[in-house]
Order: C-alpha cells, then sequence, then structure tokens
C-alpha cells in the first residue's frame, strides 16, 4: 500500500496532477458555460408556449396528433413562435414516424452534441500521462528497478494509477456534461428513441437517448484509455518530456485535422473515440446544386464495424501494455532533473496581445427618436432626408442632391449585402449588412457563404459608418468549418430599431438581442399592429386592445388608454390614437413621464 | 557565428527532428493530394478531366471576343435546353462533349463560363470600386472627415488600373490559397523543438556550466535565438515549397501563376497588386514570420519550468487560444482585433485577401501593413524577454554574462 501511496503522490502531488485535474475540470466548464448556445434556438426562447404546445404531442407519431398539428396549423390566426417551434418538429418527426419521438430535445441535443474530440480531456490525459514514465528524476527508475518490490510493482502500480486517473477524467467530464444539460434544459425521457434528437435523424441504430449517451461515454472512455497508453508508450520508449508530448499530440492532432470525416471513422484512433458522437450518427447525403447528383459526405459507422474498432481500439491497448512492460524489464536509462523557473510572464504577454481589444464601443445615447413601425421609412436631420429608394437606402441633401448613404467604395468586389431598412435616431443611421466570402471550400457551395451579419451605424454628421453589433454565422478552424451558432439572424428586410443597450426586432413576437453579449430574449409585444418607440419606451397594442407601453429600462408595462384601440401613432407631441369608434385621441406624453409610468387614464 | 553553429547542430538538426520533418513532409503530401480529389471535380470525374484540358488547350490564354462567342455558341443552346428540362438525360449522346447533356453544361459553367465571366467582369467591378472610392475621397474631404477622405483615396489608388486579361486554369489556387493542414505541422514540429531548449540544457546540467563560461549567459542565448529563427524559418518555408509543389504536382499552379492575385475566386478583395506566383512567396514568407514571432514565444516560455513538459503545455495552449481568436475575429469589422494575434500571419490571406484599414492617428493602415509590423513586435519582445530572463540566472545576478 505504502508504493501505491507514492505513485499517488508522485502523480497528483509532485507533478502537479492535481491541479491539472482541476484546470480541466473547469475548462470544461468554462467550455459550457460560455460555450453553448441552444441547438434549437426557438425552443429555448419561446420555451413557456413550446412547452405548452408540446405537452399535448410529447411521446410518439400517432395520426391522431398529426391531425391536431396540421389542424392548428390551418388556423393561422394567432399562433405563438412556440407552436411554429413545435410544428417545425412535427415536421421532422413526419419524416420518420417509427422512430422520432416528439419530445423537449434541446437537452439531449446539446449532450449528444458534435462537438470533435475533447481536447482539454486529451490534454489533461497527456500531462499526466508523460511524466509517469518520465519523471524519475535522479536516476531513480535503474534504482527502483533493482529493488525487489521495485522489480515487481514499479510499472504496473504507474500503469494502472495512469489508467485509472485517464478514466476517472473522462467519466467525471461526462458526469459534468451529464448535469449541465440536465439543469440548464432538462433531459426528458431518456427511453426515447435517439432518432428523435435531428443530429441522429438518419442513424440505423436502435439506441434509446439514455442508451446513446452511454455508449458515447464508453467511447469516450476507451478513447482516453487508448491515449493514455499510448503516451505511456512514448514516455516510457523514448524517455523525453518534449519528445512524449510531441508524439502523443501529433497522435491526437494531426489524425483529425488531417483525415476527411469518413477516414476518421474508420480507425481506432484516439481522437475520434473522444469525439465519440461521430460513430453513433448517421449517413448524410448532399445534393449537388449543379449536377443533381446524391453524393454522400458520410457513411454511418455500422454496428459491426464500431465493434471493430473498439476491439482495433483494445487491441492497442494491449499492445501499448506489453512494450511498456518490455521496456521496463530491460532497458536503463536515466532523467536527471535541474533548477525551475517560470516565464508566466510571457504566457500573459501573449494572451494579453492576442486578446486584447475586446471592448465593446461605447454607443452615445440616441435623442428625438420617434419610431412607428407601419411607418415609411424616412429620417429627417440637419436638412438630409434618409429613405429607401430602390432597395437602397439613399439621402438628400437640401439641394435634392441624391446620395447612397452606404458609402463602401468596396462593395463591388467583395459581394457585400446592405439591407433596404434603416432604424434612424438623431444624427445615426442604423442598418444590416451582409458580408460573405465567395468560393465555398467544399463542392456543393459555390455560392457565397456568409461568414457575419453586422449591425452598422452610420453617422450623418461625418458619413463615418461604425460596426455596433455583429454575428459571426460560421468560422474556420485550421480548415475545418464550425458554426457558430449564432441565436439571432439579422431580421433580413424587416423592421428594427435600436437604443444604447438593445437591438429590438419584430416579428410575430418581439424579440431583444443585448448589443454586448448577443443574447437574445424575448418581449411579449405583438407586432401586427404599429409598435412605436420613443428611445425608452416601446408602444404597442396587445392582444386584447389595450394600448400599452413597456420601459426598457425597468421593464414594467403598463397600459396607456382604457378603451380599446384599434390604431395609433407616435408624434413629437405624443400618441395620437384612433379608438375601435373611430374616434382619436391625442394623448401628450410629457417628457419626464416618457418612460410611459405615468399617462394611464 | 560559431555559437550558432553549435546551437543549431545541439538543438535542431537531431535525430528526432529530421524523422518528424520527413515523416510530416509525406502526411502533407497525402493531405494535399486528398484535399485535390476532395475539392476539384476534375479529379473525381476522368471524362471531365480528360474533356477540360481539351478545351482548355481552346480557351486558354488571353481573353478574346472570338472565344468567348465561340464558347457561348456551344453553351448557349446547353443552358437552354437544360433549364426548360427538354435536354435528354440519356449519357451516350452522340456529339457532346461528356456523353451527357447535363454533364456537358455543368462543365463548361463551372469550369469555363463563370470563371472566364468573373474574369471579365472584374475590370468594370474595379473600375468602379475606384470611381466611387474616388468620389467618396471628395465627399469626406468636403465634410471635413480626413481619415476616410485619405481611405477612400487609398482605395482608389489600389484598384486603379486592376483587369484580368488572360484566361487560366484557377482551382488549384482556390484550393492551394485555403490550404491549413501543413500550418499544424510545422506548429507541432516548432513547439517541440523550442520548448525544450532550455530544459536540455537543465537536464545535462549545461546551464550552470554556461554562465561560468566566457561565451555563455546571453550570448550563448542570443545564439540560440538566432539558430531558432534560422530552424523555424527553415521548416516553415521548407512546407510553403512543399504546398506549392504539392498542388502543382496534383493539380496545376503554374499555368495561372502570372495572374494578378484578385483573380482567384476568394482574393477579390485583395489590398495587394501581384500576380499569383509573387502572392504565394508572399504569403509564405508571412506564414514564416508568423512562425518566427510564435516560436520567439515559445522559446521564452521555455524558461518556465522544471522539465521541458509544461514549456510545451504552455506553448500549445498559447497557440490553441491564438488560433480560436483568430477563427473568432478573424472575419471581424474590428481589425484591430485581427491584426494583434500572430494568427493573422500564419493564416493570412485574410489579411492580404481583404481591403481594410486601421485608423492609426488618422492615417489609415492596411491591415496587412499593420499585422507585419505588429507580429514582427511580437516575437521581438518574446525574444528580448527570452534573453534577459534566461541572463538573469542564479549565477547570472550582477554579473555581465
Amino acid at each position: 500500500m505504502t508504493l501505491w501511496r507514492f505513485e499517488v503522490r508522485k502523480m497528483f502531488k509532485m507533478n502537479r496532477g492535481g491541479l491539472i485535474a482541476a484546470l480541466f475540470i473547469i475548462a470544461e466548464l468554462a467550455l459550457l458555460i460560455l460555450g453553448d448556445t441552444p441547438v434549437d434556438a426557438g425552443a429555448a426562447l419561446f420555451r413557456e408556449e413550446y412547452l405548452a404546445a408540446l405537452s399535448e404531442v410529447e411521446g410518439p407519431w400517432t395520426p391522431e396528433k398529426a391531425a391536431l398539428l396540421e389542424s392548428r396549423a390551418r388556423d393561422a390566426e394567432g399562433l405563438s413562435e412556440g407552436f411554429d417551434v413545435l410544428y417545425k418538429q412535427y415536421l421532422y418527426v413526419n419524416e420518420g414516424r417509427e422512430d422520432r419521438y416528439f419530445l423537449d430535445a434541446n437537452g439531449w441535443a446539446g449532450l449528444l452534441a458534435d462537438r470533435g474530440p475533447d481536447i482539454p480531456l486529451a490534454a489533461a490525459i497527456i500531462l499526466l500521462s508523460v511524466p509517469v514514465y518520465c519523471g524519475e528524476a535522479g536516476g531513480m527508475k535503474p534504482l527502483a528497478l533493482t529493488s525487489c518490490e521495485g522489480k515487481r510493482l514499479f510499472c504496473r502500480h504507474k500503469l494502472l494509477l495512469a489508467l485509472a486517473a485517464a478514466s476517472g477524467l473522462s467519466l467525471s467530464a461526462d458526469l459534468v456534461r451529464l448535469v449541465f444539460f440536465a439543469l440548464k434544459y432538462g433531459l426528458p425521457h431518456g427511453r426515447f428513441p435517439v432518432q428523435s434528437v435531428e443530429l441522429f435523424g438518419s442513424s440505423g441504430k436502435g439506441l434509446s437517448l439514455l442508451g446513446a449517451e452511454a455508449l458515447a461515454a464508453g467511447l469516450r472512455l476507451l478513447g482516453a484509455v487508448e491515449l493514455c497508453m499510448l503516451t505511456l508508450l512514448a514516455a516510457a520508449v523514448c524517455g523525453q518530456f518534449a519528445l512524449s508530448a510531441f508524439l502523443a499530440t501529433a497522435a491526437v492532432l494531426l489524425p483529425w485535422i488531417g483525415l476527411e470525416r469518413q477516414a476518421r471513422y474508420s480507425l481506432p484512433l484516439p481522437s475520434s473515440l473522444l469525439a465519440a458522437v461521430g460513430f453513433i450518427r448517421g449517413s448524410e447525403f448532399e445534393t449537388d446544386a449543379m449536377t443533381g447528383e446524391s453524393a454522400a459526405l458520410f457513411r454511418e459507422v455500422s454496428t459491426g464495424e464500431l465493434a471493430l474498432i473498439a476491439a482495433g481500439a483494445a487491441l492497442i491497448c494491449a499492445m501499448c501494455v506489453l512494450m511498456i512492460r518490455a521496456r521496463y524489464t530491460t532497458a536503463l536509462s536515466r532523467r536527471p532533473g535541474a533548477g525551475r523557473r517560470a516565464a508566466a510572464l510571457c504566457l500573459a504577454l501573449a494572451l494579453g496581445l492576442a486578446l486584447d481589444g475586446c471592448a465593446e464601443k461605447a454607443m452615445p445615447t440616441a435623442g428625438g427618436t420617434v419610431y412607428n413601425s407601419r411607418d415609411e421609412r424616412l429620417h429627417e436631420y440637419n436638412g438630409l432626408t434618409v429613405s429607401v429608394r430602390d432597395s437602397e437606402i439613399v439621402v438628400t441633401d437640401a439641394s435634392g442632391v441624391t446620395s447612397p448613404l452606404v458609402r463602401d467604395a468596396l462593395k463591388g468586389v467583395n459581394g457585400e449585402l446592405c439591407r433596404a431598412n434603416f432604424f434612424a435616431s438623431g444624427r445615426y443611421v442604423y442598418y444590416w449588412r451582409e458580408d460573405s466570402e465567395g468560393g465555398g471550400r467544399d463542392l456543393a457551395s459555390h455560392t457565397g457563404r456568409t461568414y457575419i451579419t453586422s449591425l452598422v451605424r452610420a453617422d450623418l454628421d461625418t458619413f463615418t459608418q461604425d460596426v455596433v453589433f455583429e454575428e459571426v454565422i460560421q468560422y474556420t478552424l485550421l480548415g475545418i468549418d464550425l458554426p457558430a451558432g449564432g441565436a439571432l439572424n439579422s431580421p433580413g428586410d424587416g423592421d428594427f430599431f435600436v437604443d444604447e443597450n438593445y437591438i429590438y426586432i419584430l416579428g410575430p413576437e418581439t424579440c431583444r438581442v443585448e448589443l454586448s453579449t448577443g443574447r437574445p430574449d424575448v418581449l411579449r409585444i405583438p407586432s401586427n399592429h404599429n409598435v412605436a418607440f420613443d428611445g425608452r419606451s416601446i408602444y404597442y397594442i396587445d392582444p386584447e386592445g389595450v394600448l400599452s407601453a413597456f420601459d426598457t429600462k425597468t421593464g414594467e408595462t403598463s397600459a396607456l388608454y382604457s378603451g380599446p384601440v384599434s390604431d395609433f401613432r407616435l408624434t413629437e407631441e405624443g400618441l395620437s390614437i384612433t379608438t375601435r369608434t373611430g374616434t382619436t385621441v391625442n394623448l401628450p406624453l410629457r417628457a419626464e413621464d416618457a418612460g410611459g409610468q405615468a399617462g394611464k387614464m | 557565428m560559431r555559437l550558432t553553429g553549435f546551437e543549431l547542430k545541439k538543438l535542431f538538426l537531431r535525430a528526432p527532428i529530421l524523422v518528424a520533418l520527413a515523416v510530416f513532409t509525406v502526411f502533407d503530401l497525402a493531405r494535399i493530394s486528398a484535399s485535390v480529389d476532395a475539392g476539384s471535380w476534375l479529379h473525381r470525374d476522368e471524362t471531365w478531366n480528360r474533356v477540360y484540358w481539351e478545351l482548355y488547350e481552346k480557351y486558354g490564354g488571353d481573353i478574346e471576343t472570338e472565344k468567348i462567342n465561340d464558347l457561348l455558341d456551344i453553351y448557349k443552346p446547353l443552358e437552354t435546353a437544360v433549364n426548360d428540362l427538354t435536354a435528354t438525360t440519356r449519357l451516350d449522346v452522340e456529339g457532346t462533349l461528356t456523353g451527357n447533356l447535363y454533364s456537358d453544361k455543368n462543365l463548361l459553367e463551372r469550369y469555363f463560363v463563370a470563371p472566364m465571366k468573373r474574369f471579365s467582369t472584374y475590370r468594370g467591378d474595379a473600375s468602379k470600386t475606384v470611381d466611387a472610392a474616388a468620389e467618396n475621397a471628395v465627399f469626406y474631404k468636403n465634410l471635413g472627415n480626413a481619415f476616410e477622405a485619405r481611405k477612400n483615396a487609398a482605395i482608389a489608388r489600389i484598384y486603379s488600373g486592376r483587369r484580368i486579361t488572360e484566361f487560366y486554369y484557377t482551382e488549384g489556387y482556390r484550393l492551394y490559397l485555403d490550404y491549413d493542414f501543413s500550418t499544424v505541422l510545422i506548429f507541432l514540429l516548432l513547439l517541440y523543438a523550442l520548448s525544450q531548449s532550455f530544459a536540455r540544457d537543465r537536464e545535462c546540467r549545461m546551464t550552470e556550466l554556461l554562465l561560468t563560461s566566457p561565451g555563455g549567459g546571453a550570448a550563448t542565448v542570443i545564439a540560440r535565438i538566432w539558430a531558432a529563427t534560422a530552424y523555424i524559418f527553415a521548416v516553415s518555408l521548407w512546407f510553403s515549397a512543399v504546398d506549392f509543389a504539392g498542388f502543382d504536382i496534383f493539380s496545376n499552379l503554374t499555368d495561372a501563376g502570372g495572374l494578378p492575385v484578385y483573380a482567384a475566386e476568394t482574393m477579390r478583395e485583395a489590398s495587394v497588386n501581384m500576380t499569383l506566383l509573387e502572392y504565394s512567396a508572399l504569403s509564405a514568407l508571412t506564414r514564416a514570420l508568423g512562425f518566427w514571432a510564435l516560436g520567439m514565444v515559445f522559446l521564452a516560455l521555455g524558461l518556465a519550468g522544471r522539465h521541458a513538459l509544461l514549456p510545451f503545455a504552455l506553448g500549445a495552449g498559447v497557440f490553441l487560444a491564438c488560433t480560436l481568436a483568430g477563427a473568432r475575429w478573424g472575419y471581424s469589422s474590428n481589425p484591430l482585433l485581427k491584426v494583434l494575434n500572430p494568427y493573422c500571419a500564419l493564416v493570412n490571406r485574410l489579411l492580404y485577401g481583404r481591403t481594410e484599414f486601421l485608423n492609426v492617428l488618422g492615417a489609415p493602415i492596411l491591415t496587412w501593413q499593420a499585422g507585419l509590423v505588429l507580429t514582427a513586435l511580437t516575437g521581438a519582445a518574446a525574444g528580448g524577454l527570452a534573453v534577459t530572463l534566461s541572463g538573469k540566472n542564479k549565477l547570472g545576478r550582477g554579473s555581465k554574462t
């Protein structure tokens, strides 16, 4: 037992294994908390309505449920966004009625998302495993091998301990994920088929959601063990820290980046096993837009093949064990150590340089806003008139000369697209721009890919154009395309308005996006009637026909006019209200209660 | 100089590095071959390949009205037939190029009509840009917006006279300019060699010995920096050469080498005026500079820790952070986030391929200019740090070393 204790101490104390494990858990958690966006953004955004609509149809497809959803969809009036999300899900379920069930799948979809290999896990395993055989400082290895106990147990203890550590790390990462998704979205109905999650729609494996997660966890565990074994082998054979770490890193990175997707999942590679989910996914086909031919993007790994791959990984592990043991019964090598020195300053400097300048630009407060969604887009400022003409935002000056607002000379060559809609407040005019890059990497995407959607603010005094908000749609990481998972797409040509902190996008319900974080949420503001904004409060007619105001600073909603209102308009002086009976009432808004707290009648 | 030679021999001309270099070169070539196969229809379909090069004989070279009309004479009827769905879907039609009408139309459209159109319209697009920029320059000058005025004047200068007068096979460049795998290979080789440079000294107790010798201390570290610089440039340029040769062999880069850089699909908005061949060289040198900066960081990180594992892990972390930040902000409209990251020099199509300006005290500076300067500064700072920190050793404190 003493020998065990020493080995444990060496790994977790002397070689900072405890610190590495703690950092690893923190990294996994941070990745989840910072990086997770709901797979079905709609279901998360309109959660209450979605769950209410879902509760009627949860479970397998039945003709009754289909009829119910179809009939709901037919009387299109007054359908909530939540129902839209469910209807999209229905269309998906309808394609595979046997094994696609209705459920709130966000938790499972997040848990089983295809994230690629677990990089923090791989890094932690390499860092823990390399010193196991490299770290016997001061020629301990020959000494240990010549002692009675050492000869028998030295190699075995180290091997078993490293294995236990790697398995522990892998399982704790799974546990962290499980808890995170269970708490954030919930993981209901684990026995429903895995095909209920869209990512696995075409999977031919008869797994349940829970079974799929168990299989994925098992594969990751196998990958962790395999990587640990390969690292130990490298360390035992070459006995050098840098070389062992280099070989192990290359073994993880190169096959993953270098191989095509199909090849990655045909070999028992640690990186593929650590990615796990790719083994469970179904085949994917892609229709080429130009030839109309259907090409297989990915062919599903069958259960038999998966068993072979797992057996291959196990075989590799066994061979590693044999080779390590062989090293530790014969060769004598030494690894003297020396003093230590820290240069953490360099890292701080490099990181600081790389991440500097992330600060958001402050946005000056817009004064004198009068916005009505039903009005024609027209804005006057300092003798300039901004309007939309021929799908272009133009500025007409006092002498009647018209020129484009978007003065980007490069738009002819870079394929950017500016939406022909704007929101204006004082000297600032806001519009949406979409940038794309021509010539995709894949054969099928010959059209340009949109990379970034930006909200641009033009200054009517200087005609300077600044980006105040942008969202990456897709980005490329060393040749691998990654979806950025933005929850918001630009409103297209739809209506929007902006204040210092938020963009408000009018749809069936009003969606609000925080400028600094990009986080969306929903305001219960229908936009089938006019929606007005004065820089502080949003005025709208609620579903009961009551004219209401929503204070964007305090979040309070108040009724402004007791009678039913059919229409209204915001002017400089106040609200001009048309009642159901056809009379027009003017409701002045005093400057100090533009917040809408007062003015109730 | 002799010290530099020793350092080079001691740290870099070692069996594991040379073996890894050879193996990685093979990996690189295999990856290039695979990406050409996956990215080009000509490599997927033997008939297309044969027909393409036959037609290329005829239509390659100067873009002339005759050639365009000749091409459109074949293409237009095909397009009409395909679009109104009257074309036969048979696979062995007499008198066609590939045996099938749809296939003919697609081949012609993808490989001749679309690129030729792109080439011949570029002149007009560029001159429109020049006109718009010139007009903007006057407009902003009148408004008193000096930065925008100077920026637009610069755009007008860059885009004036741009035209593509010849038609050559550019698909090879599309794949080559988008290829990043060798960047990972270079990174691994540099990280391995540089992260252990100080640790190895410590392991064989050289550190103490060096500090007592006249050529030790700072002189050794400076020699090491020179040796590392030579190694970094050699490895980086070696893989750039392998990339170029690989794509030229598996696809074809020489034909279009004389075309201007903006003839490549993703480089329409390039801020440099040179040929594709020259751009390839510039891009290789820029990548080497980026790796030099990162390499100096790896070297400085080598001072941390008792053995080479911590420097290795920190170096990998730095690279990962730079890569993620580069991917995240590579397309951002805030170019500062891009140029502060040495990653911009590694994947430099995002620097040269876009016309973006930084406002430096009112002067419009192109992102590639800023990127090169900042990357070089990062490297110099990290190298300086390595010299400073290592000079202040236990024994070196207070002495000149």
